[in-house]
């Protein structure tokens, strides 16, 4: 029936609520280009590198400076590390776009299931009306053959519905598709552990000295430090693990230029349980003598102060980079236990034991932070480098000075996964 | 899942969850690209770029207002932007009228045909019907997202309107005499 109308409401009515599927390309189009944008948007390796290389320089230096605060020349230990956790391989596994070959909306939607898989192939676009309660299914040309599109290709829109929630969804369909041998198999290894060996760099933030206040403005070395141990990691999700182990840690240091000499009071080193009565340490290199033990005034030499300990650390290790090579941030603390503990004199011509000290605890913590490069051997070994940097509390008891203890290590092993 | 958790993990660049949201909105923005693009690549086209736009802008959605809302207003301006690069040249007509009616039996007329007439407008006159007829932009408005006078976008809108009629008109007049 030709009737008179306001030419916009006849648009208005007619593209109302209009759904058109576009065909698979487009989708294609669109994964290809989120896939591609996505690796862009993750940091390049340079980069990510070179944020590593900047934080091992940022403590690197801050280690330096405090050093040079105080007077200090670091001494560089020899000696290898290693450890760090696994690593997954997930991110290898390349971000295939989806293949919506099948789609909800283009699924046995009429009664006519033959006729519109024929559509399907021929690639046509499938339009979707929902006047009233009805869903209209056609495309172009059908459309120009049916001007009143009411016949067989309309189902009632509860059908409809129906149908799309009992069609497998893009979700499962991804979940079914099988994946690659290699991926699984790396993707299954949560567990590795491996030997950690470390040199270790053992020095204070401030100056200051725990065994003697008079010795507070000399000059300190770390001196031949190491750590060894095993150490054990679970991957808890596709970027997050958590390792623990066990380490013995033998850190020392020296207290340079020290003049020792012989008085009448036991007192001379405050914080040192001794049996050597009678020797006072005082700042200076002046005494010249050159007697093999301290049973004679006026020797020069340095105090040397070593500690061991048993290291039980809990860190979190988040990955940054996972590739061949692989480069994560670590972050967590460390309970240490102490287990020997001894202050030596350290002159040209010997080494004297003076005791222990007694402001120790035996109970102390670290806080750690560092940054772990790992290189994928295989897929169960992989060999890491982790410069980390442990910040010591609790250390001391009662008058320590302002010694404010840490230590730089280079860990670094071999790991096996499982 | 709830369209709140999809659009979730789409902001942490879950693939398959914006398979899911693009499965379940392509069939609404698709419609919204073809009427505004002459062709149907080039629809497809847009509303390729319309996506790819929603999914690295999907993090400043911020569940204040409709989501497809949001979505079709990204798929609008995406087409207004090839659209702005052409760089269309200004067609101002004076003298139009307000309304305009048309004579026509809607049983004899389909959504592909009216679909069809609308492509087929200028590049100009079809921007302007869309956003003003079919998605309630304000002539103010038009004229910000155009860059163009208020006036100019009365005078597209007043020439579309007569365009459309007349194809219309003439398509049931062939249909009368048999000739379609």
């Amino acid at each position: 029936m030709i009737e008179k109308k306001n030419i916009d409401r006849v648009f208005q009515e007619n593209l109302k609520d209009l759904e058109i599927q576009p065909r698979k390309r487009v989708w294609n189009g669109i994964a290809q280009d989120l896939a591609n944008s996505s690796d862009s948007r993750s940091m390049p390796l340079w980069r990510r590198f070179g944020v590593a290389a900047s934080l091992s320089l940022l403590f690197a230096s801050a280690a330096f400076f405090y050093l040079n605060s105080i007077d200090q020349t670091p001494v560089v230990n020899q000696q290898v590390s290693q450890e760090q956790p696994a690593q997954e391989i997930n991110a290898e596994q390349p971000r295939t776009p989806i293949d919506p070959q099948v789609t909800k909306a283009d699924v046995a939607l009429a009664n006519n299931q033959e006729k519109v898989e024929e559509l399907r192939k021929a690639g046509e676009p499938i339009f979707v009306k929902k006047p009233a309660n009805q869903v209209i299914v056609t495309t172009n040309s059908i459309a120009s053959v049916y001007t009143n599109i009411d016949d067989k290709y309309v189902v009632d829109e509860d059908v409809f519905l129906e149908e799309m929630s009992a069609t497998e969804s893009i979700t499962d369909r991804i979940a079914s598709i099988p994946t690659k041998e290699k991926e699984i198999e790396f993707t299954d290894k949560k567990w590795s552990v491996g030997p950690t060996v470390a040199p270790v760099f053992y020095n204070s933030l401030q100056s200051g000295s725990p065994l003697n206040s008079e010795l507070s403005d000399n000059s300190k070395t770390s001196d031949n430090s190491l750590s060894v141990g095993v150490r054990v990691n679970y991957q808890l999700s596709q970027k997050l693990f958590i390792q623990s182990g066990i380490n013995r840690v033998d850190l020392a240091y020296n207290t340079n230029d020290v003049n020792a000499f012989i008085t009448s009071s036991k007192n001379g080193y405050n914080n040192i349980n001794t049996s050597k009565p009678g020797v006072y340490l005082t700042p200076g290199q002046n005494a010249t003598s050159s007697v093999k033990d301290l049973n004679r005034p006026g020797v020069s030499g340095d105090i040397n102060q070593f500690m061991q300990y048993y290291e039980l650390p809990i860190e979190m290790k988040y990955s940054l980079y996972d590739r061949k090579l692989g480069l994560n941030l670590v972050g967590g603390f460390s309970t240490m236990i102490l287990s020997d503990n001894s202050v030596s004199f350290v002159s040209n011509d010997g080494i004297t034991d003076l005791g222990g000290a007694n402001n120790l605890n035996s109970l102390n913590f670290s806080g750690n932070v560092g940054v772990d490069l790992d290189y994928k051997i295989s897929k169960s070994w992989y060999l890491n480098v982790a410069p980390m940097f442990k910040y010591q509390f609790n250390t001391y008891s009662g008058n320590s000075g302002d010694f404010r203890p840490y230590y730089f290590g280079l860990y670094s092993g071999l790991n096996y996964k499982f | 899942m709830s369209l709140k958790k999809l659009i979730l993990k789409c902001k942490k660049g879950d693939l398959i969850a914006q398979s899911e949201v693009y499965h379940l909105f392509a069939g609404k923005l698709f419609p919204i690209c073809l009427k505004y693009s002459r062709t149907h690549q080039e629809a497809e086209d847009n509303l390729q770029e319309a996506f790819i736009t929603i999914f690295r802008k999907i993090g400043q959605f911020q569940h204040k207002g409709s989501f497809e809302g949001w979505m079709k207003r990204i798929a609008i301006n995406t087409v207004l932007q090839t659209y702005r690069q052409k760089n269309v040249l200004n067609l101002v007509e004076e003298n139009y009228p307000e309304e305009v009616e048309v004579e026509v039996d809607e049983n004899e007329i389909s959504l592909e045909y009216l679909l069809k007439i609308i492509r087929e407008l200028p590049e100009r006159y079809r921007m302007v019907f869309n956003l003003y007829v079919l998605d309630g932009y304000s002539h103010k408005e038009i004229s910000t997202l155009l860059g163009i006078a208020e006036g100019t976008s009365k005078s597209n809108l007043s020439r579309a309107r007569l365009i459309l009629k007349d194809k219309i008109e003439l398509s049931q007049q062939k249909k009368k005499a048999g000739l379609f």
